[in-house]
C-alpha cells in the first residue's frame, strides 16, 4: 500500500481498483455483523470458503464478508450478484446448493427466498423486500457491499473523495459553513446543530483542540452505531478527519463501549489501513495537515455516553459528569476545546461535503434534514436496523418496514429515545419522525432505539424497567438523581407488587419535578421521561395496578396467576415434568391443574406446553 | 485587571469579578443560600443541589447550582421563589430519608418546615451525606488522597482502598474537621491516634520534655517538610520549644 | 502460586505508562489475570504514580472490572429493552434458580458467574444469553438450562 501524496493519486487509485473489478463477475456477500454471527454467519462463511476452494472457484467468484445489512431478524443474509438475489436464514448445509444452482447456474432456490407475510409472495431481489424498499439507505447502504477490513472496498465506492475535496478546495471556514448550511443535527440524541458546534470549537481560545467520536451507545435496544462502526468504519473516520481539519484539531478519539469487541477490532484495522495510505497521521494527502485518531474502550457505564463523563473517562477517571456552564467546546478534554459528535453524525459528513449541502437538504424535513438510522426491535416482525428520511411517520416504520406486530397481537406503544425518552401510543402513530415532533409528545429522538410493544407489554413494568436501569447506571454524584430515581423505582416496584396506594402516581410526579429540575446531568434530568410518558398515555393501566391489583398485560408476577385451560389440556405431563416447585398436579388422561399457592410463576410450564393450554391472567 | 460584572440578586445589585461563583456573589450581597456540600476553603462540587437558584440571562430562565455557576453576564437572580423552595424541600426530604438521625440534616430540613422524614420515602440510616468534602480536602489540600469514592449510584461510598487501612493516610484529621455531619471521628488515646472510619491507627510522638503525646508519627515527615525543620525536632512539642 | 507481576510491565509500556490510560491498562490486565488482583493494583499505583484510592474508585465504578476472580463458566443474560420485552427477566430468574446464584455473583466453588448486561446490541436475537462467549439467541429457560447442565456435568 503506497501513501497517497496528492489528491489526484486517490482518483487514480480508485480507477485502478474499479478497473480490476468486473461488475459482471459473480459475487457472493455474506453478512458478518454481530447479529448474523450470532445466527451462525461464521459457519456460513467458512462453508462458502471451503466450497469455493474445493471447486476451484476462488478466482472466478468474488467472495466478501460484509458488515451488518440491517435485516437482523432474517440472518444469516446472503446476496448473490450481479442479479442481486437475496437469500435469508442461510445455513452451512445450503452452501453447495447455492453455489451450484445460483452462483454458477441461473436457478433460484425458493425455500431461501424472503416471503412477504402480507401476500405470501416470494421476493427475489433485496431492493424489492418491503423491509428494504421503504428505506433510504444513504449512510447504511454501503454496509452490504463492502468488506470493512478492506479499505480498497471503501475507496472503490468513492470513499475519501469528500476528504480530498475538503483539503484540496475548501478552507476550514468554508467546510463549517457547508455543514451549517446542511443543518446537520447531532444523531446521538441531543439534535444540536453540528455546524454551530464545530464553529464554537474552532473559535474557542487555545492551541490544542480535540475531536471525539462518541460510540458509547448505551441505550439498551439501540445498536446502530455498533453496526456502522463494524460495517463501515471508514465513513466515520473520513468524517472525523474532515471535521478535524475544519476545527483545527490534530488529535481525535473514538470512544467505544467495551461490549463491542468487533467494532473495536474493525475500527483498529481501518485506522491502520488509512494510515498506510497516508489518509491519516502526518501530512495527510501530502499536505501540511496532520491528524491522528486513538481508540479508547469504555469501562461499562451508561453515564459515559454523556459528554463530560466520557471526557473524564478518557482522562482515566471515573465517569462523573460535571457542570457545563462553560461548554466543552471551550473547556472539554484536558480542559481544552473539544468537539464531540456521535458516530452517525460523523458518518453523514463525507456525504455532505462530497455532494454538497443543497443535495442533503432535499432529504428529510426542514427542521431535520437527512436520514436517521433506527434500531427497530421488540414486538415487531422485522427486527433490524432501518434508515429512513426524517419526516416518515411512525406508522410507516412500524408497518411498512417493520411488518407489524407478530403473532396477531395488537400494537400498544413504541418507545423512542431510550431511558431518556418516552412511550408513544397508537393515537400518535401518524406522527412524522423528526427531532421536534417527537419532543412535542414528551419523548425524544434519542440515539435511535425504537422499541415496539404489544398488548402483552405492561407499561408500568416498562416504566419500572427504565427507572431501575437508570438507578443502576446513575453515577451517584448528585442527590436528586442518586436518591430520587431510586425512590421512583421503589414506588413503581411497590405498584407492580400489588402494594400501590392512592397518591402514588402524584408522588411519582412530585419526585419527577425535582429530579428533572435539579439533577446535574442529562441522565438525571431526563430520568423521569419514561415514567411520565407512560402515566400520560396509560394512566388507566397504572390505576388498574393500584386499585384493582391487576396487571392487564399479564406481566407483573405478583398480580397474575397461571392457569391451565381444562379443555385444551391433553394431560401429556410435559408441564408437570418441568415445574421446579411441584406446583402442577394431574394424572394420566386427567386435565392437569396448577396449585396457585406453590406456583412461583417461572413460566417453564408455558414454555413446555405444545397445546397453548396454559395462560397468565 | 479582572472584568467586573454587575448582577441583580433578589432585586439587589452586586458587582463581582468575572467567573466569580454565583454563590459567593450572593453571599457578598448578604443573601443567604442553604448548602450542604459547600465549604469556602475547598473546591466546589455542586452535588447536594441545595444552592440552586433561578437565573435569567435575558435569553432564558434556568435553575442552576450557584456554587459552581460562574458569573459571566449581567444576570437577574432569584434565590427563594416558590419553585426553588419546592425543589429544596424535596432535596432535603431525600437527604433526610437517607440520614434521618443526622442532626446536621435535621436542622437544615427544619429551616424548610420539615420536622420528620416523609413517610412516602423509603428510609435508610446512613451517617454520610456524600458531600465529598473529606475526599476533596484529602486530595486537593492535604495532598495524599487516602480516601475516595467507590462504586456508583446507591452504592456510592467514601472509603479507603478495599476498606482497609491505607498507609498513605497521615492521620491529620482534616477530613474529620471538614465533615458537616461529624461522622468521621478520631480519638487520641494511650499514645495512639485512631480514625475508626478509615481503620487507621498510628502511634503518636511523645514530647521528650513534657511527655505529652502531641503529633501522629505519620505526620512527622510531612510537618517537618512544611515547616522547613529537621524531622528529629518533632520530638519536642511546640509548648516546650 | 506467585502472581506473575511481570506480565503487567508490557501492558504499562504499551500505553506509555500514561495516567490517562488507566482504564485501558486495567482492562488489559484483567484480560490476563481474569480479574484485578490487589497486588497488581498496588504495583500499577506505584508505577503510574496514581493514588491507590483513585485506582480503587475506577475499579469499582466501571462494570467491566472485577476485583474477585470470576467463575470458570460465565453466563451473561442481556437485560436490554428488547430482550426485556421478550421475556428476559423470567429467563434470568430460572437460570438464577438453577445455579442457586443471585445475579452478578460468582458461586462459592468458583465454577459459575452469573451476570446481567445492559444490552449487547443483538436485539434480533432476543432474549439473548451468552454462555462462555457463545451467543444463544431466542433463548428459553429450557434451552439455557440444557446448556448449563451440560457444562456443569462436563466438569465431572
Amino acid at each position: 500500500m503506497e501513501r497517497l501524496t496528492s489528491f489526484e493519486a486517490l482518483g487514480r487509485l480508485r480507477d485502478k481498483i474499479n478497473a480490476s473489478r468486473d461488475p459482471n463477475k459473480p459475487s457472493i456477500t455474506v453478512c458478518a455483523g454481530t447479529g448474523c454471527k450470532g445466527c451462525g454467519a461464521d459457519a456460513v462463511v467458512a462453508a462458502f470458503k471451503q466450497e469455493l476452494e474445493t471447486k476451484g472457484l476462488t478466482e472466478k467468484i468474488e467472495f466478501r464478508e460484509t458488515g451488518c445489512h440491517g435485516f437482523c431478524e432474517r440472518g444469516t443474509l446472503v446476496v448473490i450478484r450481479p442479479k442481486k438475489i437475496f437469500y435469508q436464514t442461510v445455513m452451512p448445509a445450503d452452501i453447495p446448493e447455492i453455489v451450484e444452482k445460483t452462483v454458477l447456474g441461473d436457478e433460484i432456490i425458493d425455500r431461501l427466498l424472503y416471503v412477504d407475510p402480507q401476500n405470501g409472495q416470494k421476493i427475489v431481489h433485496e431492493h424489492d423486500v418491503p423491509f428494504y424498499k421503504n428505506q433510504k439507505r444513504i449512510i447504511f447502504g454501503n454496509n452490504g457491499v463492502m468488506d470493512p477490513t478492506k479499505i480498497d472496498d471503501y475507496i472503490a465506492l468513492g470513499g475519501y473523495a469528500g476528504l480530498a475535496k475538503a483539503l484540496s478546495s475548501m478552507q476550514p471556514e468554508e467546510i463549517i459553513d457547508e455543514v451549517k448550511k446542511s443543518k446537520l443535527r447531532g444523531r446521538g440524541g441531543g439534535g444540536f446543530p453540528a455546524g454551530r458546534k464545530w464553529e464554537s470549537c474552532r473559535k474557542a481560545p487555545g492551541t490544542q483542540r480535540y475531536v471525539i467520536c462518541n460510540a458509547d451507545e448505551g441505550d439498551p435496544g439501540a445498536y446502530m452505531d455498533r453496526s456502522l462502526l463494524e460495517g463501515n468504519p471508514h465513513s466515520v473516520i473520513e468524517g472525523m478527519i474532515i471535521g478535524a481539519y475544519a476545527i483545527g484539531s490534530s488529535q481525535g478519539y473514538i470512544y467505544v463501549r467495551n461490549e463491542y469487541p468487533l467494532a473495536v477490532a474493525n475500527a483498529r484495522i481501518a485506522l491502520d489501513q488509512a494510515r498506510a495510505y497516508g489518509l491519516l497521521g502526518d501530512n495527510i494527502f501530502g499536505t501540511e495537515f496532520s491528524f491522528d485518531i486513538q481508540i479508547n474502550r469504555g469501562g461499562g457505564a451508561f453515564v459515559c455516553g454523556e459528554s463530560t463523563a466520557l471526557m473524564a473517562s478518557l482522562e482515566g477517571l471515573p465517569g462523573e459528569p460535571r457542570a457545563k456552564f462553560i461548554h466543552t467546546v471551550e473547556q472539554g478534554l484536558n480542559n481544552k476545546p473539544t468537539n464531540l459528535n456521535n458516530v452517525e453524525t460523523w458518518a453523514n459528513v463525507p456525504l455532505i461535503i462530497r455532494d454538497g449541502a443543497d443535495a442533503y437538504l432535499k432529504i428529510g424535513t426542514a427542521g431535520s434534514p437527512g436520514t436517521k438510522i433506527f434500531s427497530l426491535v421488540g414486538k415487531i416482525a422485522n427486527t433490524g436496523l432501518v434508515e429512513v428520511p426524517m419526516g416518515i411517520t411512525l406508522r410507516e416504520i412500524v408497518y411498512n418496514i417493520g411488518g407489524g406486530i407478530p403473532n396477531g397481537k395488537r400494537f400498544k406503544a413504541v418507545q423512542t429515545g431510550g431511558p431518556s425518552g418516552g412511550c408513544i401510543p397508537e393515537k400518535h402513530l401518524d406522527l412524522p419522525v423528526d427531532f421536534d415532533k417527537l419532543a412535542e409528545v414528551g419523548s425524544m429522538m434519542g440515539s435511535g432505539g425504537m422499541i415496539v410493544m404489544d398488548e402483552n407489554t405492561c407499561m408500568v413494568d416498562i416504566a419500572k424497567y427504565f427507572t431501575a436501569f437508570l438507578a443502576d447506571e446513575s453515577c451517584g454524584k448528585c442527590t436528586p438523581c442518586r436518591e430520587g430515581v431510586a425512590q421512583m423505582r421503589d414506588v413503581l416496584q411497590k405498584i407492580c407488587d400489588g402494594q400501590g396506594g392512592p397518591g402514588d402516581i402524584e408522588f411519582i410526579e412530585e419526585l419527577a419535578e425535582t429530579i428533572s429540575a435539579a439533577s446535574l446531568c442529562a441522565l438525571g434530568q431526563t430520568a423521569a421521561n419514561p415514567v411520565l410518558t407512560t402515566i400520560r398515555f396509560f394512566r388507566d393501566e397504572y390505576k388498574t395496578h393500584i386499585e384493582e391489583k391487576r396487571c392487564p398485560a399479564g406481566v407483573c408476577k405478583a398480580l397474575i396467576t397461571y392457569r391451565i385451560i381444562e379443555d385444551k389440556c391433553t394431560a401429556c405431563g410435559a408441564c408437570k415434568r418441568v415445574c421446579p416447585s411441584a406446583a402442577i398436579e394431574g394424572a394420566k388422561k386427567v386435565a392437569h391443574k396448577i396449585l396457585v399457592d406453590k406456583c412461583i410463576k417461572c413460566g417453564a410450564c408455558i414454555e413446555s406446553c405444545k397445546f397453548d393450554a396454559i395462560v397468565k391472567e | 485587571m479582572a472584568e467586573m460584572i454587575t448582577i441583580t440578586v433578589n432585586g439587589k445589585e452586586v458587582t463581582v469579578a468575572k467567573d466569580t461563583p454565583l454563590l459567593e456573589a450572593c453571599r457578598r450581597a448578604r443573601i443567604d443560600i442553604p448548602t450542604m456540600c459547600y465549604n469556602e476553603n475547598v473546591r466546589a462540587y455542586g452535588v447536594c443541589r441545595l444552592c440552586i437558584v433561578e437565573v435569567d440571562d435575558g435569553w432564558r430562565k434556568r435553575i442552576v447550582p450557584s456554587c459552581v455557576y460562574p458569573v459571566r453576564k449581567a444576570v437577574t437572580v432569584q434565590t427563594e421563589t416558590d419553585e426553588i423552595r419546592k425543589y429544596r424541600r424535596m432535596l432535603l426530604n431525600l437527604q433526610l430519608a437517607r440520614c434521618p438521625e443526622e442532626p446536621f440534616v435535621q436542622q437544615l430540613a427544619a429551616k424548610y418546615g420539615i420536622t420528620e422524614p416523609d413517610p412516602r420515602l423509603q428510609r435508610d440510616n446512613k451517617d454520610c451525606i456524600l458531600c465529598g468534602l473529606c475526599v476533596r480536602t484529602c486530595t486537593d489540600i492535604v495532598g495524599v488522597s487516602a480516601i475516595a469514592f467507590q462504586g456508583r449510584g446507591a452504592e456510592r461510598m467514601v472509603v479507603t482502598p478495599f476498606d482497609q487501612e491505607n498507609p498513605v493516610c497521615i492521620a491529620c484529621g482534616a477530613c474529620a474537621f471538614i465533615c458537616p455531619t461529624q461522622c468521621i471521628g478520631f480519638q487520641d488515646e494511650n499514645g495512639e491516634r485512631e480514625l475508626k472510619r478509615w481503620h487507621r491507627k498510628t502511634k503518636m510522638i511523645a514530647c521528650e520534655k513534657c511527655g505529652d503525646y502531641w503529633l501522629p508519627e505519620a505526620l512527622r515527615e510531612v510537618y517537618a517538610k512544611k515547616m522547613g525543620l529537621d524531622p528529629a525536632s518533632m520530638n519536642v512539642c511546640p509548648n516546650c520549644r | 502460586m506467585a502472581l506473575e507481576i511481570n506480565k503487567v510491565d508490557p501492558i504499562l509500556e504499551k500505553y506509555g505508562s500514561q495516567k490517562s490510560a488507566l482504564i485501558q491498562i486495567l482492562m488489559d490486565v484483567q484480560a490476563v489475570f481474569k480479574y484485578l488482583p490487589r497486588e497488581v493494583l498496588d504495583y500499577i499505583s506505584d508505577k503510574l504514580n496514581v493514588p491507590m484510592s483513585t485506582i480503587y474508585n475506577v475499579a469499582t465504578f466501571y462494570k467491566a472490572f472485577s476485583l474477585e476472580p470470576k467463575g470458570e463458566h460465565v453466563c451473561s443474560v442481556c437485560m436490554g429493552t428488547a430482550c426485556h420485552v421478550r421475556g428476559a427477566p423470567v429467563i434470568l430468574d430460572s437460570i438464577s434458580r438453577r445455579l442457586d446464584l443471585p445475579p452478578d455473583k460468582t458461586s462459592a466453588d468458583r465454577k459459575w458467574t452469573l451476570e446481567t448486561v445492559n444490552c449487547l446490541g443483538s436485539c434480533a436475537l432476543g432474549p439473548l444469553v451468552v454462555v462462555d462467549g457463545v451467543y444463544h439467541g431466542k433463548a428459553t429457560s429450557a434451552k439455557i438450562g440444557k446448556v448449563i447442565d451440560k457444562l456443569s456435568k462436563d466438569e465431572g
